[in-house]
């Protein structure tokens, strides 16, 4: 559960949000998170990675309550988040914030980069006079290394640019937590480098991070803790020394290793072909009830638990300190020889 | 056009819709009593020392009479500009952001109000109740409502789309301030001055056209635009003067008041970029 010797800072509890099935539509509810537990501790970073459409974005707005959650509970330094009223959501808003994939929806495209600090300022730091707002506009700049481009406005800025300047404007309200949704995605390779270290620069003991990424690069470097989606639900938790072909547990983790591999080192292997050509022999019902991935588990086929996996959801397993992994595979006594 | 033809447009259209705010302004100070200028020793006077523009049948000084003649258009297209454009940008900006049935029964509204044809509605209320010019205002600024708030909607949910909103809300602000001060103030406002600066034209062809078939505006003795170009039905061809000047200004102000609008909307868009 949460990183041991850590105060908890963010805990979610069963959390379910569904899209569609409105009244007339015959079209299926989509569950985009089910039944999602997840904590963060006091200034740690966890990555959260899986496909397009696992509930990634999903999940990083239900912490920070941009978007309606059906059910389930969402704790911030002890507070509900769900409940709390105007007054006290202003102020939690003050300490967990978010960097968003679009990096223009962070920046008005009317509004020098100054104005725009001018203002985060003034809206988080009341108590400061016009000399102290300027004073920490230049500190928070020259912090994210935007000193020199101060009196321009969006369209000027690059891509690394604007996303940098939504991070400097996040830091003006001194976050505890920050919700970085893919933060490299669109920059090219050497601008993607400066964001990781500029991200690890400003991060001290106090802030924790939530990034959500596709790039299994960024998330080696600088986080502590992986949380892999799959389908709305969690499917492993896993230390990020342990991320890796050999550490982790659940199958389709392994697959997207296995890809993240093949990609990396150019090396054919024909694994994932396998598994991918295991999945499609055997068609199974697979009930909403059941383990996301059992209608392309090769694994759960290769030990004959495929219709346990396809009716029953899995409950997670600690296999190491601070992993734990969803999967009946595990528990099954066939497992290891076919590791 | 290119930037220099556009830029002497600008001036030009602006130095008259200045004029005729200045104009607007000081005729509602300057006292003016028609039965008074009424003059039996200067009829129909060409353009001279005393009467810049001469005098019409009744040998009233065309120019004063041009000047207390926008009395009857200038507050009223102003409120029905302002009408326009904040109600207008208030609701763009409420059924383009909020969701459930109060917002689909104000786009609903919306909607049938924008079906109207406005000039058939308003002569239509006109041989109903003979209202008002102000209140003729009124009813072309909420007639104008619709336009103003689709273009806000769409503006308001291509930024949502973005997830512009969200992350304001995010980073603290209210929707209130995203809604009201980002967008509707910072990045509608070219739009908005569009839109205002067309219902004022709008309104004061309205008031003039229904001052020139009499039985509806402003009725003489009292000066409107409309009523004087209509002087062009009993002149026979006898003068020019009282009927050509409010014509020309009607048009010329028309004209500059559409085309201010157009060309600092544009400046500001492209400002925006």
């Amino acid at each position: 559960m949460s990183a041991e010797g850590r105060a908890p800072l963010v805990e979610a509890r069963g959390v379910v949000k569904t899209y569609g099935g409105g009244l007339f539509r015959r079209q299926g509810v989509t569950r985009a998170l089910d039944d999602v537990d997840l904590d963060i501790g006091v200034g740690e970073v966890v990555a959260l990675i899986g496909e397009s459409g696992s509930g990634k974005t999903t999940l990083g707005k239900v912490l920070l309550r941009l978007t309606s959650v059906d059910s389930g509970r969402v704790t911030f330094e002890g507070q509900d988040v769900f409940a709390a009223g105007a007054a006290a959501l202003r102020q939690m808003r003050r300490r967990f914030q978010m960097v968003f994939q679009n990096q223009a929806a962070n920046l008005h495209p009317k509004m020098t980069v100054r104005e725009m600090m001018d203002e985060s300022i003034r809206l988080h730091r009341p108590e400061l006079d016009d000399a102290g707002r300027t004073a920490l506009t230049s500190t928070l700049l020259e912090r994210v290394g935007l000193s020199a481009r101060a009196d321009q406005r969006p369209a000027s800025l690059s891509g690394g640019e604007k996303r940098r300047v939504g991070l400097a404007r996040i830091l003006a309200t001194k976050p505890r937590l920050i919700v970085a949704d893919e933060p490299t995605s669109g920059l090219d390779a050497a601008i993607k480098q400066q964001t990781i270290t500029l991200l690890k620069h400003l991060k001290d003991a106090d802030l924790a991070y939530l990034l959500i990424s596709h790039d299994l690069g960024l998330v080696r470097k600088i986080s502590e803790r992986v949380v892999v989606m799959l389908k709305g639900r969690i499917i492993e938790d896993v230390p990020v020394e342990r991320l890796g072909v050999s550490g982790t547990h659940h199958p389709y983790t392994l697959r997207l290793m296995q890809a993240a591999e093949l990609l990396e080192d150019h090396a054919p292997s024909t694994e994932g072909e396998v598994t991918r050509a295991g999945a499609a022999a055997e068609r199974v019902e697979v009930t909403s009830a059941g383990c996301v991935y059992a209608g392309d588990c090769a694994l759960a086929r290769r030990l004959g638990i495929l219709s346990k996996c396809a009716s029953e959801r899995p409950q997670f397993v600690d296999v190491g300190e601070r992993h734990r992994v969803a999967c009946f595979g595990l528990t099954e006594p066939g497992r290891e020889s076919n590791v | 056009m290119t930037a220099k033809w556009s830029d002497l447009g600008l001036r030009l259209s602006g130095a008259v819709v200045v004029a005729v705010m200045v104009v607007g302004l000081v005729a509602l100070v300057i006292p003016y009593d028609p039965a008074d200028a009424v003059s039996y020793d200067s009829l129909l006077n060409p353009p001279s020392a005393a009467h810049w523009l001469g005098t019409d049948g009744q040998g009233r000084d065309v120019l004063m009479r041009l000047v207390k003649g926008t009395e009857a258009f200038f507050l009223p297209g102003l409120m029905g500009g302002l009408i326009a454009v904040v109600l207008g940008g208030l609701a763009g900006a409420y059924t383009g952001y909020a969701s459930g049935p109060l917002r689909s029964a104000l786009v609903g509204l919306l909607q049938l109000v924008d079906t109207l044809p406005r000039l058939v509605f308003i002569i239509l209320l006109c041989t109903i109740r003979n209202p008002s010019i102000p209140l003729i205002a009124v009813v072309a600024g909420l007639l104008f409502v619709p336009t103003v708030a689709t273009v806000v909607r769409r503006k308001v949910e291509a930024l949502a789309s973005e997830d512009y909103i969200l992350a304001h809300i995010a980073h603290g602000f209210t929707p209130a301030r995203i809604l009201l001060h980002h967008i509707l103030w910072l990045q509608c406002w070219p739009l908005l001055v569009r839109q205002a600066a067309f219902v004022f034209g709008y309104v004061l062809f309205v008031e003039t056209g229904l001052s020139y078939l009499g039985d509806y505006g402003v009725q003489e003795p009292d000066p409107s635009w409309g009523n004087m170009v209509a002087q062009v039905k009993d002149l026979a061809g006898a003068g020019a003067w009282p009927w050509l000047a409010p014509a020309v200004a009607i048009v010329v102000t028309i004209a500059s008041f559409l085309a201010f609008g157009n060309l600092v909307a544009r400046k500001g868009e492209e400002a925006l970029r």
